[in-house]
């Protein structure tokens, strides 16, 4: 019974994919089905409380199950249900023949991976949630939900601070229901698990135009980075949302590339699930939205921002108005609106504060990464030619980077008296820039070709 | 055309070959090595308790991450679903155990109120109030212990601690005949008792050549929990009670003897507690005859042909502040409804927890006599002399108020709160100097005391 709590959303995520990408391999179709999955999955959750049923195990089965059957109807009619999405050959014979076709070097790396992805698991699934906020905040909400099975109900509950716990968007939450509806006693095998999502995405996303050892270092170094393996073992929402924000930006600039469309449709829903997951994706968001406005300009692909705004706003919305009108919390938003904007206008000239806010980026953010910032910079200037063929993908990272000095400036203005004590959280938040980073570096230190052991594989 | 600063074909493999060594096989590489050491000592944090702990509960688990987790499991354990209950503020060393929202996940569903200092809403619906000596390494130990005000206690549940005894020499002595309990075989512990408790040992030991009793005993909830033995003996005019004892902590323990009047009722009497830490010190009751005389006034008995029928100790004597306990979590007495006592028995601490019950009924009188009677069997009941003093100061008799405040701190030196309650009655009466000395002492013996504070601030700004 246990495995269905993960199945079920798997199996949702796998037909999703199939709905909106159907150019994808089998392997990085599963780590899509996994986030699809459980995005959509929670999603489905909040639409039924939308709508005054309770998500018990049943109804939110059934809403599924019924949901998947019409996508595979829909997809037999359109044609797209083939098998070509499962290889011909036996998996596993294919599985041993890729092993087989590993040099050295990339078994070490592949071996490492493994062994940590299964530490990870093992932590993840051992230690109960016991990080502060995670129990505070997520987890404490999803107990709540589990028990109620109703958002309203469980924010009318007699808690203290209920308008802090209903504050963040739900997903986590809503995971951690559905797994403890099935039975989960420890709620934290979702975030391995979407760890090695993570891997397979990441390292796909690469494949399309690196050397495999390349590929897997990448995902090694990207897997092992300190803030992104240590959260996918505790319970906060920083992996899920540095997930769903890295994934849905590198799909996005896949989509620059290879023009496929179901990739900037994939862009746009996981960075919606990224607002889905914490509510600081709006500012970042709109960066990348100016950025396809340039691109659709000069490539003359004006449907591309509708595509890709159309999901985002679809689910980004959803949980500050649910707020509002559903549990009569008071609004919360990040940006400070027009009228707010205009009044802190005034304080954007004051260059002191900006070197301030940026003397606390510093101390609290470069200096924490400033392994991979040097990388990053050493890389820039080397590959300089391999730069320019990777220009928007440098856009999107100078555009993740320099919104996030200015939303650290507009913080501080709204919270002149907190800013400069949360350095951790500054850190934390940053996270959601590393895959992108470590995708850029990867994708400009590339070396074209394939290294000798591919080559005889490949012939 | 080639510009100046491109490369020949040779010299651009050349560059693009270094360049590979030295950012793919050089620094990554070696980041990638950094980055698997830190996450192999991130695995390896939790991996040496893992393996040594293959088969822990999610309790120890817990309790390995979060220092308190026991004591709040106890606190869940101790009280209803429904409880309301007040936490100390979350500051100082209080800084985890009163942060409402991690309290409120390992409570859950007993709702919260923040404590004083700050005021405390709801206290109306309040049922229970954590007890919780604080976390850190302050240096100065006045600063940890809560609450260090007075609540009404209807049951004090606090974490386990151990109680080590030995007696020696209990003896009775009326008229003639002189009784030695000890030598006649071990006390039993079925007569009276409101206690949880675990009994570690009970034995018979030799030590220097004498018997002695030894007890060591684990409670969790301690109002009384008396230990006697029977005897037969008319109550004569220089009837002595006595016994050694030698204890593992002050105040824990002491002698009760009870007297049978001729109308068949029954009343403990007590003696001082022990006042010292595991050295051997002597407890009597002396005078018991014309304390049983004065008590049998009292209550219009006949005090005729009075008997000792038992004699023994009250190891379950709980400590003077419920908070140097250090932790566990106060039933707050409400006015609920109480199971009869034995109403052949009087006894101190039935009638201070009688007393209590008809104090928050408003029924002072009822409740006065209740304490009176409870001080005059057991006159070192600091409670019984601050609830006086504090119905006395509610009557508007300051001078029977200070009276029975000036009891508390002669019985207990220690406690910040009677200065202040002494020092707030003269206040009352304008004898401001008087005041600011109680004031000034509660604040030394708490620097935590936020109403002696607010009060100086206030006395010293008026000039």
């Amino acid at each position: 019974m246990l495995i269905l709590g993960v199945l079920i959303p798997i199996v949702f995520g796998f037909v999703i994919s199939l709905l909106i990408t159907p150019e994808v391999r089998l392997s990085e179709r599963l780590g899509l089905s996994y986030a699809l999955g459980f995005g959509f999955l929670t999603l489905a959750m909040f639409f039924l409380n939308v709508i005054g049923i309770k998500f018990s195990l049943v109804n939110t089965t059934l809403l599924i199950l019924a949901i998947i059957i019409v996508s595979l109807v829909y997809l037999k009619l359109r044609g797209r249900l083939r098998s070509s999405f499962i290889s011909r050959e036996a998996p596993l014979q294919k599985i041993k023949q890729n092993l087989a076709s590993l040099s050295l070097f990339e078994k070490i790396i592949l071996g490492l991976l493994v062994f940590f992805i299964f530490c990870n698991i093992a932590i993840a699934l051992y230690w109960p949630v016991y990080w502060p906020d995670a129990l505070t905040t997520y987890d404490f909400r999803a107990k709540l939900l589990a028990e109620t099975k109703f958002i309203p109900d469980a924010a009318s509950l007699p808690i203290a601070f209920s308008w802090i716990v209903f504050e963040y968007p739900p997903m986590t939450s809503l995971v951690h229901a559905w797994l403890y509806l099935w039975g989960w006693a420890n709620p934290k095998i979702f975030y391995p698990l979407l760890l090695i999502s993570l891997a397979i995405l990441f390292y796909w996303s690469l494949r399309e135009r690196s050397p495999r050892y390349h590929c897997f270092l990448f995902t090694l170094l990207l897997v092992t980075t300190g803030y992104i393996y240590t959260h996918a073992t505790c319970a906060y929402a920083n992996f899920p949302f540095a997930f769903y924000f890295g994934v849905g930006t590198i799909y996005f600039y896949r989509w620059m590339l290879t023009r496929k469309r179901g990739f900037l449709i994939l862009g746009g829903i996981l960075l919606g699930l990224a607002s889905w997951v914490r509510g600081e994706s709006e500012l970042f968001f709109l960066g990348y939205l100016a950025i396809l406005i340039f691109f659709s300009i000069r490539n003359r692909q004006f449907l591309a921002p509708f595509l890709f705004a159309l999901p985002y706003f679809a689910i980004e919305p959803l949980w500050s108005a649910y707020r509002v009108h559903f549990l009569n919390f008071p609004p919360v938003s990040v940006l400070p609106g027009i009228s707010g904007l205009l009044t802190l206008s005034q304080e954007f000239l004051n260059f002191s504060r900006w070197i301030k806010v940026t003397g606390f980026i510093w101390e609290n953010v470069v200096v924490y990464f400033r392994l991979l910032f040097s990388l990053l910079i050493l890389t820039t200037v080397l590959y300089a030619g391999e730069v320019r063929r990777h220009y928007f993908l440098l856009l999107i990272l100078i555009s993740d980077i320099v919104l996030f000095v200015v939303g650290s400036f507009v913080y501080s203005l709204l919270f002149p008296g907190k800013w400069e004590y949360v350095g951790g959280s500054s850190r934390r938040l940053f996270v959601i820039c590393l895959p992108i980073i470590w995708y850029f570096i990867a994708s400009i230190t590339t070396k074209h070709g394939f290294s000798k052991t591919e080559r005889v594989a490949r012939s | 055309m080639k510009r100046w600063w491109q490369l020949s074909h040779s010299s651009s493999q050349l560059f693009v070959r270094i360049r590979f060594l030295a950012v793919i096989a050089g620094i990554v590489l070696l980041m990638a090595t950094n980055n698997v050491v830190k996450v192999v000592k991130y695995d390896l944090s939790f991996l040496h308790f893992m393996l040594n702990n293959l088969t822990a509960s999610y309790d120890e688990k817990m309790a390995s991450k979060w220092g308190f987790y026991d004591f709040l499991k106890f606190v869940k354990d101790h009280t209803p679903p429904t409880a309301l209950i007040v936490h100390p503020h979350p500051t100082g060393p209080w800084i985890n155990l009163g942060h409402e929202l991690l309290l409120q996940y390992f409570l859950y569903p007993r709702e919260l109120e923040q404590g004083p200092p700050g005021g405390v809403g709801r206290s109306w619906m309040l049922t229970h109030t954590l007890v919780a000596w604080g976390e850190g390494k302050t240096q100065d130990k006045r600063r940890y212990g809560w609450p260090k005000f007075p609540v009404n206690v209807r049951k004090f549940y606090h974490m386990p601690s151990k109680r080590i005894f030995f007696l020696d020499e209990l003896g009775v002595i009326s008229g003639d005949r002189k009784e030695l309990l000890t030598s006649s075989g071990t006390l039993s512990d079925n007569y009276m008792s409101s206690s949880e408790k675990e009994i570690d040992h009970h034995r018979i030991v030799e030590l220097d050549g004498r018997s002695l009793e030894h007890l060591e005993l684990t409670y969790t909830q301690n109002t009384y929990d008396y230990w006697t033995k029977e005897v037969d003996f008319s109550l004569t005019p220089d009837a002595l009670i006595q016994v050694k004892v030698k204890a593992s902590a002050k105040h824990s323990i002491n002698l009760i003897v009870e007297v049978e009047y001729q109308n068949g009722r029954i009343a403990i009497f007590a003696s001082l507690p022990n006042r010292k830490m595991d050295s051997w010190e002597l407890l009597s009751i002396g005078e018991l005859y014309s304390k049983a005389k004065g008590y049998a006034q009292l209550k219009g008995w006949d005090s005729r042909e009075m008997k000792i029928t038992r004699a023994g100790v009250n190891t379950g004597l709980p400590l003077p502040m419920p908070y140097l306990e250090k932790y566990g979590v106060i039933e707050l007495e409400r006015g609920q409804e109480r199971e009869m006592p034995d109403k052949r028995v009087d006894h101190s601490p039935l009638l201070l927890s009688q007393g209590d019950f008809y104090r928050v009924k408003d029924k002072l009188e009822e409740a006065k006599m209740n304490y009176e009677l409870a001080a005059k069997l057991y006159p070192a009941s600091i409670w019984a002399h601050y609830r006086l003093g504090d119905i006395y100061r509610e009557k508007n008799e300051p001078l029977k108020a200070i009276a029975h405040y000036e009891k508390t701190i002669e019985l207990q030196p220690d406690i910040s709160w009677f200065h202040f309650a002494l020092g707030e009655v003269y206040r009352e009466e304008n004898k401001i100097e008087v005041a600011k000395g109680y004031y000034t002492r509660a604040l030394e013996l708490d620097p935590e005391n936020h109403s002696a504070k607010l009060v100086l601030e206030a006395i010293s700004k008026k000039g």
